[in-house]
């Protein structure tokens, strides 16, 4: 009997916590990060300002009051589009920055060094990075470093696609 | 009439004025500056409406036993160990609170990959007290740093 209870008691207690959480993707697609010329050699960073509407995320599943309690990045890759066939970048690092003072900047991907170019490079996601805290803000600072090996007198434009997994 | 141009010329004055004063911002705060070891320089810049520095220079770059350049290497997140040092924000999500200092924010050490909270108070326009501490302030470090690019 007593047996039967704590299996009763498990079999509660994993059903609670599997329905609790629903899952989203949430995809930053093609955005673009231009390095205004002349660069320097080492690192120069270029920013996006990405928009967070829950409602627009999350689609018929949006309910009011809805948060999101976990947020991880899934993918990163970012493309060189000009000047084509620059090589001249040695490392990328991905941020994630906020206005709120209590938030504070995260990286979350990096590739270092770059082994090939000429097509997708993919980022590394951080295992531990958390960017939960990020959902709750309005809009978000997406920060690419880039770490130029030679002085470039030129705009360099780079393209990031970045897929975060959410759930709620 | 008479005092309502008197009223129009002090605004127009006042706005003059306002106009040329020099910034008490905290934007006062960017530029590149060494810490008092003279290992490092660090460029501090803004990201929306707070301030940030990254490493923009290293007196050893290179890593003596990789021979390749220095990396992140006591980062407690391992998967994040290959980030460049060289490029690497060591001051992070700093706020002006005015009287020419800057708060809320972090430094990190990556000698031993740790990071402290840390509040900025420029003395002069050319000097940084930068004091990390961990809980509170009382109870921490200062470091003095320089502008690279004295400004008179």
């Amino acid at each position: 009997m007593k047996n039967i209870a704590i299996i009763a008691f498990g079999l509660f207690i994993l059903g609670a916590c599997s329905s609790a959480d629903k899952t989203s993707k949430f995809r930053l697609e093609n955005i673009e990060f231009i390095y205004n010329g002349p660069l320097y050699e080492g690192s120069n960073a270029a920013q996006y300002i990405a928009k967070i509407d829950l409602k627009e995320i999350l689609g018929s599943d949006y309910e009011e009051g809805v948060e999101i309690d976990e947020a991880a990045l899934k993918k990163a890759y970012v493309e060189i589009e000009e000047p084509q066939g620059c090589k001249d970048i040695s490392a990328f690092v991905l941020s994630l920055a906020a206005d709120n003072p209590d938030l504070e900047m995260r990286e979350l991907a990096v590739v270092n060094p770059i082994k090939s170019f000429g097509g997708k490079i993919k980022l590394k996601p951080s295992t531990s990075a958390d960017a939960t805290a990020y959902f709750a803000e309005k809009s978000v600072y997406v920060v690419l470093d880039a770490s130029f090996v030679n002085d470039i007198d030129a705009n360099v434009l780079v393209k990031g696609t970045f897929e975060f997994e959410l759930k709620y | 009439m008479k005092k309502l141009s008197f009223i129009a010329l002090f605004s127009f004055i006042a706005i003059l004025i306002y106009s040329f004063a020099p910034a008490d911002g905290g934007d006062r705060l960017l530029g590149v500056w060494e810490p008092s070891n003279g290992r490092a320089r660090v460029k501090i810049e803004k990201i929306g409406s707070k301030y940030f520095g990254k490493i923009v220079w290293l007196k050893e770059p290179i890593d003596p036993v990789t021979k390749q350049p220095k990396t992140d290497k006591n980062n407690p997140d391992p998967s994040m160990q290959k980030t460049p040092l060289k490029g690497y924000r060591m001051l992070k999500d700093f706020v002006y609170d005015g009287n020419n200092e800057w708060s809320g924010g972090t430094i990190y050490d990556a000698l031993n990959g740790s990071t402290y909270s840390c509040v900025i108070k420029m003395t002069n326009e050319n000097t940084l007290n930068i004091r990390g501490y961990i809980g509170v302030s009382a109870l921490g470090r200062t470091d003095i740093w320089k502008r690279v690019v004295v400004k008179k």
